[in-house]
């Protein structure tokens, strides 16, 4: 038999559909909104509600957002003539601080032949269809550097060949700060295979 | 307590486990497939970060009980390995076709070395498709269910050039005449020699040890598709 009421039970429950939020945790989340944050669980409930009815993915860039064409692909102060692909809407944000002021593709994913994901999955028809209707100069692709993220950017190389737009893909390098002492094999041939004349 | 014992292992599949940890299929060459958990391998300062290097030859060590193993040390063994476009998907075949084949615990001590041979030759030689079909043919073998190409099953004479023979899987080959031969997939005894011989020069001969494995995989593939076949038709050609 369970101590607490079945509502209370559910709402632990409910709470830990979030990520990294075990019994635990969501039972501490479910007295302190209870005991003393009932406005701000109003609030959240409200706006959990309207954020899941009203936020889809954005019909050209597949980011989220509640209108059909979001803002970012609307702002004519961005540089349409650079599109850069990305696995996560998490990574638009990485890629914001750059300084980076093109377009974006949100994948969601990466292809994964085993987990059945595949070109469809990720979306692949709508890039295509966004990059006749954008012709940008240039492709970054910016998924990661993992033998997924590798193989979802050489698809992408190869289905946009007929546009015949350059495709980049982001450097593989030594952290910043880092010593090359510790650095990973692999993440150090990458480097050395990339490294640049200086002089 | 004992130090662990360090193993040559290579990443088949990861997926994340909770916030910060990755449960890892392994290929080893004691123990075969070996289900691990890194716990916090994506922590940013994680010594176990290497588990997320596919197509690499690691040095692991792993200790506990039962299902899954819990990751102690993951470590690259040699740098270097890098592959791209269908060089790439080739080699994520390799994997999809263990993921789907071998279980955990399933110790085959052979397909450890003809994992890493395939990876190597897929590096070095071009077109891939010659050395995925003699990986598909050793691993029929190794798990034991080999293709007889020496033999006609029901007659057990020696297949020979000059005749046409269909497959049936987990039998063999029979001998059609011509006519039977035309009306359904059969395969001429030149096609099987050279699968036999390992000696794939021509694209008939590379079509037809494609179609043959195939055949031979289907059983044990089940009816979920091999996904990295799509992407190797598709769009993706040399
Ligand atoms: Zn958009």
């Amino acid at each position: 038999m369970s101590l607490f009421s079945p509502l209370l039970e559910q709402l632990v429950h409910a709470l830990r559909c979030l990520p990294g939020v075990g019994p635990k945790s969501a039972q501490r989340m479910a007295f302190h909104l209870l005991a003393r944050e009932r406005d701000g669980g109003r609030y959240l409930a409200n706006m959990l509600q309207q954020a899941m009815e009203l936020i889809h993915r954005c019909k050209q860039c597949q980011g989220f957002s509640e209108k059909k064409i979001c803002d970012l692909c609307t702002n004519p102060r961005r540089d349409h003539a650079i599109l850069c692909v990305v696995e996560s809407p998490a990574d638009v944000m990485a890629m914001e601080q750059t300084g980076y002021r093109g377009l974006y593709f949100v994948l969601h994913g990466h292809l994964s032949p085993i987990d059945g994901i595949g070109p469809s999955e990720i979306g692949l028809e709508k890039l295509k269809k966004f990059l006749q209707e954008i012709s940008p100069k240039e492709i970054v692709l910016a998924t990661n550097p993992t033998v997924e993220g590798d193989a979802t950017a050489q698809y992408i190389v190869q289905l946009t060949k007929p546009f015949q737009i350059p495709c980049s893909r982001l450097a593989h390098g030594v952290p910043i700060g880092g010593e090359i002492e510790f650095v990973d094999g692999n993440t150090l041939a990458h480097a050395f295979a990339g490294r640049e004349i200086v002089s | 307590m004992s130090t662990p014992t360090l193993k040559n292992a290579f990443v088949l599949h990861t997926r994340a486990y909770r916030e910060t940890s990755i449960i890892a299929e392994l290929l080893t060459l004691e123990e075969g497939r070996v289900g691990v958990l890194a716990k916090g391998a994506k922590r940013r300062y994680s010594t176990l970060g290497a588990v997320n290097q596919q197509l690499t030859p690691l040095t692991v060590a792993y200790q506990g009980r039962g299902e899954l193993q819990t990751l102690t040390h993951c470590e690259v063994s040699s740098p270097g390995c890098y592959f791209s476009g269908t060089k790439l998907l080739s080699a994520l075949y390799l994997n999809e076709l263990l993921m789907r084949l071998l279980s955990r615990g399933d110790a085959v001590a052979d397909i450890f070395a003809l994992y890493q041979k395939t990876l190597d030759r897929i590096k070095q030689q071009s077109p891939v498709a010659n050395t995925l079909r003699l990986f598909e043919k050793h691993l029929l073998v190794y798990l034991g269910y080999g293709i007889n190409l020496q033999t006609d099953a029901e007659t057990e004479k020696k297949i020979v050039k000059g005749k046409f023979y269909r497959y049936h899987p987990g039998h063999g080959f029979v001998v059609v005449t011509l006519g039977q031969a035309s009306q359904h997939t059969a395969f001429s005894g030149e096609s099987i020699i050279a699968l036999q011989q390992e000696n794939l020069t021509e694209a008939k001969l590379l079509t037809d040890a494609k179609i043959l494995l195939r055949l031979a995989l289907a059983p044990l593939l089940g009816s979920r598709p091999i996904k990295t076949r799509e992407l190797l038709q598709g769009d993706f050609h040399d």
